[in-house]
């Protein structure tokens, strides 16, 4: 429901039975236990596996080969998944109940760590959906542009003249805690191209204690060199009008994996990832307007 | 008394185990009966990834009961709802209206998991 919080710019609250959240602090989650459950893995030409989403508000993990390794799982966050995230799964097993596990194991940016998690927390995401939208449009005839301001930040995707799709998003901060310029983690200006493209990374930066470490980030679309990405955002829910990234451009899991669909290049199912140079033609352009 | 001493030993070998950090988390409150039997089942947590990384499909593990409630433990009851919203900052504060000035009516935690009833 629309509401008020003065000097904020989201202004919707979700009504519970017990009250009213301000919907930045929310995620949007539902808890589909998955009754149809695969027990053998489907063949690519790099081998046996796929790529699972988690349905259900966050599932805990059993870790498969101790001792942990990611910096965030070592210092206690608990090691867990998220709706919403992707990860692959490349092996499945049957306990001698009937329990089935998928094995986790990311394929990009993992420090090494291997899960396992109940089956029914987890969709399989089939290719079709995650084939190219409207691929035929001549590639230099599309271009993502997005505005950033204080006040708006948004992402529009454009065939031709014509906005094909809009989202809400939030952009790199453009200042420290202290108020101070932080060029470091504001999203830059300037025109791109989205040059490498994965399903899902293990994202990690910045200074130990106020980095990030990240497992599972679905949908990258990395646009600009030192690694600048359109990506979807399980972590907050405040998007089009405040800072909130170190740098990368953040979308809501249905929003990132639009626009991961609807750009070059094209990433096949069992890919790990698809880079292309940086001056490469088979990029969609990408403008970062800030106005 | 005896069984916590038994969970501090499960836990020295199961340092890396899920269980075990929830044991250990302070905020994570247990009964006693809740405490045993999440010692018993970190029992089995503690077996389980070396067991699983070998082993073939049909052939695992320790006692089915053990299987079910780590299954349980790792897989929450959520609120049977179509609309859920999830947590996402340490503390939000749940206002009587949708104003940020109204009435706080109740604190909730990171990752709560709550039913939306808006229309």
């Amino acid at each position: 429901v629309t509401g008020t919080n003065p000097f904020r710019f989201v202004q919707r609250y979700v009504e519970t039975p017990d009250g009213y959240i301000w919907s930045p602090h929310l995620q949007k989650v539902q808890n589909n236990i998955q009754e149809e459950i695969l027990t053998s893995l489907p063949d690519f030409a790099g081998g046996a596996g796929m790529w699972v989403e988690v349905t259900v508000p966050y599932v805990d993990l059993v870790l498969a080969n101790p001792p942990v390794r990611s910096p965030a799982f070592q210092s206690g966050v608990p090691q867990r998944l998220y709706y919403q995230q992707v990860i692959w799964c490349d092996e499945i097993m049957t306990d001698d109940d009937g329990v089935v596990w998928y094995r986790l194991n990311e394929r990009s940016g993992s420090y090494g760590d291997i899960f396992y998690a109940p089956a029914k927390a987890l969709r399989v995401i089939t290719p079709e959906e995650i084939a190219p939208i409207n691929p035929d449009f001549p590639n230099e005839e599309k271009k993502v542009v997005i505005n950033i301001n204080e006040n708006v930040q948004t992402l529009s995707c454009f065939e031709g003249n014509n906005e094909v799709y809009f989202a809400r998003i939030s952009a790199g901060t453009r200042s420290d805690s202290q108020g101070r310029p932080a060029e470091k983690s504001a999203t830059p200006a300037g025109t791109f191209g989205t040059s490498w493209k994965l399903h899902s990374i293990h994202m990690s930066g910045g200074a130990s204690g106020v980095g990030w470490d990240l497992i599972g980030v679905a949908w990258p679309s990395f646009f600009t060199e030192p690694g600048i990405a359109i990506h979807s955002t399980f972590w907050h829910n405040n998007f089009g009008g405040e800072y909130m990234s170190r740098g990368c451009v953040n979308l809501l899991a249905e929003d990132a994996k639009w626009v991961w669909r609807w750009t070059l290049p094209n990433v096949s199912y069992d890919a790990i990832e698809v880079r292309e140079t940086w001056t490469s033609t088979n990029r969609t352009s990408v403008q970062v307007i800030e106005f | 008394m005896r069984d916590f001493i038994r969970l501090g030993t499960i836990g020295k070998t199961i340092n890396q185990s899920l269980v075990f950090q929830k044991a250990l988390m302070k905020n994570f409150s247990l009964s006693r009966r809740e405490f045993l039997k999440v010692a018993a089942v970190g029992a089995g947590a503690a077996m389980l990834p070396g067991k699983l990384l070998g082993a073939q499909p049909g052939s695992l593990l320790s006692a089915p009961a053990r299987q079910k409630s780590l299954q349980s433990l790792l897989l929450q009851d959520f609120p049977n709802a179509r609309r859920l919203g999830r947590v996402l900052v340490g503390k939000t504060e749940v206002k009587a209206r949708p104003d940020n000035n109204s009435a706080t009516v109740a604190d909730l935690y990171e990752n709560a998991v709550v039913p939306g009833s808006g229309r």
